[in-house]
């Protein structure tokens, strides 16, 4: 292996050691859902925030919570509901009676870990109020500006079903979050073990194992990551094939698709798959970390004709199509 | 020196007189152009007189609406028959130019000078809502002696039988020839097909594609690579080479590839993958080992009672 690869390598096998012991610390309270455990991690160390979607009493809030209770970081978990103003999201100015003067009572949004449950129940104005504070990382309050505390991470939820007075949330701003994930139901042998763990202990609980310091220091080795060109080339090739399918073979889809993925996805998709490689304990990206987080990556980046939806087709056909269509380097 | 400028000078003069004679623009009004001609000058008495009258102008074909378009009236002429034509171009600036054509077919009376009179052509601007009009020249032609019907060359019924013949049979041999060289071919690959298995085929590939003494390394373990996944591809009916090696390796066990083969890809494609995405450097050694795991792994698969083999 090249001596700097090489270097990488090692240093990742020993600063990734904590990545096996966080999910075995989840699994304490959390049965099964590895797939949303791990690309919680990856949002974590690639500072990108997750959309959650997944029907309700799937654990998301509970595994956020074990998650955020695991990093020794400040959890706040905001239900987004119509009558939810900007104000009770990043805070506002209060008048003192007793000295005449404005102070600032900041909202929940200054925290380390949000759960903003249910996003799409809220009006734009909140919701922007929200998307803002996850692009800029600061909030201003009247005149003052606040700079959000690091690591900040936003998980907000939707649930596919129930679409009736909800405000879903514009392509723009769906594409800041660098995850969409589509939560599914356990196994039949995990809703066993569901069963058994809540009917014999009242409150699980998980111990703390890392802080917030060690996360951002983790960010950084992330950076570290090799990604050779025949991967970046690879990465570019998903996402112009969602633009251009013709070109790739994949003439089916070319009336399936009104918009493909932005440039944003393969920004994300390349640090996913350098944060998939990470918890694998792995220094250099292969194929399969971009093949893992694909999916994840370019749900919500994908804009679908009316065509498609007329055929009964997803955006995840589509990206299936297109990630068995490509050729691997 | 100044002879041969004369005489150029001359023929320029010439030939732009006969272009003149031949296409008349006769009316240039606003950005419609109106343009008649005649095929030819001299026209046989047994041959038919062309007129072409042409509009054209830039823009969209609706541009005009053409509202009166009479037959000419005509001297030691008579008229045969007509037809129209609308044609778009392009324009060399990007834009479009619209032609309508009017074709008459005149037959000639009697040997002399005939003519066409000049066409009023009434048409509409569609975008102003007002009418205008074009009036064409009037057109002479001097008809000539008839030609002789049948042309010169006179071939008898017999010889022509006889060449029908020849060619009948030229290509009915030509069909059959093309007929049993294609029946030979096929039956040559199919006797190829039957005797080649896919292993057999991957592992001649195998030899006669990937070399050891190459300048790149990387590049022939690249193709190494590539040749194992299209083995695959084609054994078990399967996109190998759009698969990570790990889905690769997932497929090839639920279609009940041997553990030992297995291993030895598993082995295979991690050692291919840190020279492919890691930057590791391949020696010589290790592309011959990689190269001997790839043909085990076809010999194995050659094996009578494989199992897992075309589920």
């Amino acid at each position: 292996m090249n001596p700097d690869i090489k270097a990488i390598n090692e240093k990742i096998v020993k600063e990734s050691e904590f990545v096996e012991k966080i999910i075995k610390e989840v699994g304490k309270v959390i049965v099964g859902q590895t797939y949303m455990i791990e690309r919680l991690l990856i949002g974590l160390l690639c500072n990108g925030h997750i959309l959650l979607e997944g029907v309700p009493g799937l654990a998301k809030t509970l595994t956020v919570r074990t998650l955020s209770s695991i990093i020794k970081t400040k959890f706040q978990r905001i239900q987004f509901t119509p009558d939810l103003l900007p104000a009770d999201l990043i805070g506002t100015l209060i008048y003192n009676q007793r000295d005449g003067k404005f102070t600032t009572k900041k909202g929940p949004i200054f925290s380390n870990l949000i759960l903003a449950d249910e996003i799409n129940r809220s009006p734009a104005k909140v919701q922007s109020a929200l998307l803002e504070a996850m692009q800029e990382r600061q909030v201003t309050i009247s005149e003052n500006t606040f700079t959000l505390e690091d690591p900040f991470l936003v998980l907000a939820t939707q649930n596919p079903i129930e679409q009736e007075g909800t405000y879903p949330l514009p392509e723009a701003q769906v594409d800041r979050f660098m995850l969409k994930l589509s939560i599914g139901y356990p196994s039949p042998d995990e809703e066993l073990e569901i069963i058994r763990r809540v009917i014999k202990t009242d409150e699980l609980k998980a111990d703390p194992i890392i802080t917030p310091q060690e996360i951002i220091h983790a960010r950084n080795v992330v950076k570290e990551v090799y990604i050779d060109e025949k991967i970046e080339k690879y990465i570019v090739d998903i996402v112009f094939a969602t633009r251009d399918p013709e070109k790739y073979g994949l003439s089916e889809l070319k009336d399936l698709i009104n918009y493909g993925a932005s440039p944003r996805a393969s920004i994300y998709l390349a640090l996913a798959a350098k944060g998939h490689a990470f918890l694998r304990g792995r220094g250099y990206v292969t194929p399969e970390d971009v093949r893992s987080v694909g999916m994840d990556v370019m749900r919500h980046r994908i804009i679908l004709s009316y065509e498609a939806e007329a055929e009964e087709v997803g955006t995840e056909d589509v990206i299936r199509k297109v990630l068995n269509r490509v050729e691997v380097p | 020196m100044i002879v041969r400028y004369l005489s150029l000078t001359f023929f320029i003069f010439f030939f732009a007189t006969i272009g003149l004679a031949q296409d008349s623009v006769d009316s240039i009004q606003s950005d419609i152009r109106l343009r008649t001609f005649i095929e030819n000058e001299e026209v046989p008495l047994n041959r038919e007189v062309v007129f072409h009258v042409e509009l054209e102008w830039k823009g969209d074909l609706n541009k005009y609406k053409i509202s009166e378009f009479p037959e000419p009236a005509v001297s030691n002429l008579t008229l045969r028959g007509s037809g129209s034509s609308n044609k778009v171009n392009s324009a060399p600036d990007g834009g479009t130019i619209s032609i309508k054509r009017r074709t008459f077919y005149f037959r000639p009376l009697e040997i002399g000078m005939a003519y066409i009179e000049g066409v009023t052509i009434i048409y509409e601007d569609t975008y102003l809502q007002h009418r205008e009009s074009l009036i064409s020249d009037r057109v002479g032609i001097k008809i000539i002696d008839p030609l002789p019907e049948g042309g010169n060359i006179k071939i008898s019924p017999t010889w022509l039988y006889i060449i029908l013949i020849i060619i009948i049979l030229s290509v009915s041999l030509l069909f059959l020839l093309r007929y049993r060289q294609r029946k030979r071919e096929e039956e040559l690959e199919a006797l190829a097909q039957k005797k080649e298995t896919v292993e057999e085929k991957y592992l001649r590939l195998l030899k006669e594609t990937i070399h050891f003494n190459t300048d790149n390394i990387k590049d022939s373990l690249s193709d190494l690579s590539h040749l194992i996944n299209g083995y695959f591809s084609e054994k078990y009916h399967f996109p190998a080479s759009n698969l990570s090696s790990e889905q690769v390796i997932e497929v090839l066990q639920e279609k009940g590839l041997t553990q030992e083969s297995l291993t030895r890809l598993n082995e295979f494609y991690k050692s291919t993958n840190l020279v492919k995405f890691a930057g590791e450097s391949v020696t010589d050694a290790d592309f011959h080992r990689l190269y001997d795991t790839v043909e085990l792994i076809l010999e194995s698969q050659k094996l009578p009672f494989t199992e897992g083999e075309d589920k």
